[in-house]
């Protein structure tokens, strides 16, 4: 990723900042420009919480090139706790501990190996929480 | 809207294709498919090149193939729906025809996977979704997307990575019988389960493999057809959809919204009423296993959360409810993608016809079969019916 795109979407990666949905009040992530709930276009920047649970996951023995030396990448389909879904990396958790339900936390952490030279490039990922 | 019939099908054998350029390949596919519609060049009004690129070094591939194939000066056009370009290719001719445009339109699907790196290919595959929020900082891949949506179906319904296997296994048995087949070969139980694992739930006996083939239809309007062959097979509805860039937008990860859409909508405009028995056949999406199994139900063949028992039973070979991918579908026949739904819809005239050579030739009995085409995971999606029935008036 090159240093204007990574800088165009840190606030979002780092802060977890979505949209909400001045009329409805829906929330989105990533941020959105019309509210997919009830068609409206005043949406406003919020950060998403960052606790959440598994709702789907796999575990990439092959990942992604830039990501080969981190394989096995265990992938989660999370859902925050306000309802908004995304899909991260959880990092700290074996691939034969994930299950679905699985409470996670956000935390801000290099994104890939390869990233830790210059300026680093960090965002989210998700670790267990207790609850 | 005029009625549209394909007249004419060729194919081009799938697999690791060294031997022949990207317009070489097409050509195989457009010289078959002219000969079985009994046409020239000249008869074509115009021609839709389905390609995905990116391995390729051609970026025009339309005009690139229009030379080779003796089709230029005529107009085309490239079409890009990822795994469903061929579908959207013959959307795109179908419309035109039904709307007076052309009279007859050659579609040319065609793709060249094998000679980038595989893990070039599947970095590319990979990026078929919303590639800044769900691929380059993330390590997803193609195979990673479809294991989500694998986790979440075999957890909510108790479905079993056996019941995925019996997917590969039917695949590979039509696949076996079927000479333009990437895989020309039987797998067991023991081979697929105890195959590696890409994707936890997905082996790789679970994935479709890296082609590179070529599938060419000729399609013509009713005027044109009638003077062209004794038997069209009539497309009487196509249905698209799109879905979500970002995976993390969909509902739920137990089905494809676009397919269900398109099937809804192609449905409509055939008056058909989604009962798998009254087709013969159907050639459906299985880039991953569970992709068919997500297929039957988005088609309505199966209650949802039971395409899996008509895996378990075996009701989707034939002689069951309805056979599916007799061609030995993605999975064996092999996945040149932008050529896979112009080779579904060849596969499936060619079965009305009765023109399958051995025992994955269909019963054809309601003269009915229905192509499902999938771009990404349910990004985009095509659903299209033919019939040897013109029907209306
Ligand atoms: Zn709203």
């Amino acid at each position: 990723m090159n240093d204007a795109s990574y800088n165009r979407l840190k606030a979002k990666y780092v802060g977890l900042l979505g949209s909400k949905c001045k009329k409805c009040g829906a929330e989105f992530f990533p941020q959105a420009r019309v509210c997919r709930k009830c068609g409206s276009f005043e949406l406003q920047d919020i950060p998403m919480p960052p606790t959440g649970k598994v709702t789907s996951y796999t575990i990439l023995n092959v990942p992604a090139l830039e990501f080969k030396d981190d394989a096995p990448l265990v992938i989660g389909y999370i859902e925050l706790s306000n309802g908004v879904r995304l899909i991260a990396q959880l990092a700290d958790i074996s691939p034969s501990e994930v299950r679905e339900g699985m409470p996670v936390r956000m935390e801000v952490r290099p994104l890939s190996q390869k990233s830790g030279a210059g300026d680093p490039m960090v965002g989210y990922k998700f670790v267990k929480s207790e609850k | 809207m005029r009625s549209v019939a394909v007249v004419g099908a060729g194919q081009s054998k799938f697999g690791r294709r060294n031997d022949a350029r990207l317009d070489e390949l097409a050509w195989e596919s457009v010289k078959q498919a002219m000969d079985d519609a009994g046409i020239v060049q000249n008869d074509i009004d115009s021609f839709v090149v389905s390609t995905v690129g990116g391995w390729s070094a051609e970026l025009l591939p339309a005009v690139f193939v229009g030379e080779y194939c003796g089709l230029e000066p005529k107009p085309t056009m490239r079409v890009e729906a990822a795994c469903a370009s061929g579908s959207a290719a013959i959307y795109q001719a179908y419309s035109s025809i039904a709307s007076g445009l052309a009279d007859v339109v050659a579609v040319v699907g065609v793709e060249k996977m094998t000679e980038s790196p595989t893990s070039v290919a599947v970095e590319l595959i990979g990026r078929a979704g919303n590639y800044f929020w769900e691929f380059e900082n993330f390590g997803m891949t193609f195979p990673g997307y479809y294991a989500l949506y694998a986790t979440a179906y075999l957890s909510k319904y108790g479905a079993t990575e056996k019941d995925l296997a019996e997917i590969a296994i039917k695949n590979h048995y039509y696949g076996s019988m079927n000479p333009k087949a990437q895989f020309q070969k039987k797998v067991n139980l023991d081979e697929v389960m105890s195959s590696k694992y890409v994707a936890w739930p997905l082996k790789l006996l679970d994935c479709s493999p890296i082609t590179d083939g070529s599938a060419a239809v000729i399609l013509a309007s009713e005027k044109m057809a009638r003077k062209l062959t004794k038997d069209p097979i009539w497309i009487r509805g196509i249905g698209a959809a799109s879905g979500t860039a970002n995976m993390s937008l969909r509902e739920d990860f137990v089905g494809l919204k676009a397919a269900r859409l398109a099937a809804k909508s192609a449905y409509q405009r055939a008056g058909f009423d989604g009962d798998p028995k009254k087709l013969d056949l159907a050639e459906v999406h299985d880039c991953f296993t569970i992709a068919e199994l997500l297929a039957y139900e988005d088609l309505g063949f199966s209650r949802k959360g039971g395409g899996f028992k008509m895996a378990r039973e075996g009701q989707t070979y034939k002689g069951g409810v309805l056979p599916v991918n007799l061609s030995g579908g993605l999975k064996a026949k092999g996945h040149p993608i932008g050529a896979t739904g112009v080779s579904m819809v060849g596969e499936v005239t060619r079965q009305l016809k009765s023109q399958i050579k051995g025992d994955r030739q269909a019963d054809i009995r309601n003269g009915w079969g229905l192509v499902h085409n999938i771009g990404g995971t349910g990004h985009y999606a095509y659903v299209t019916l033919l019939s040897q029935d013109k029907g209306g008036q």
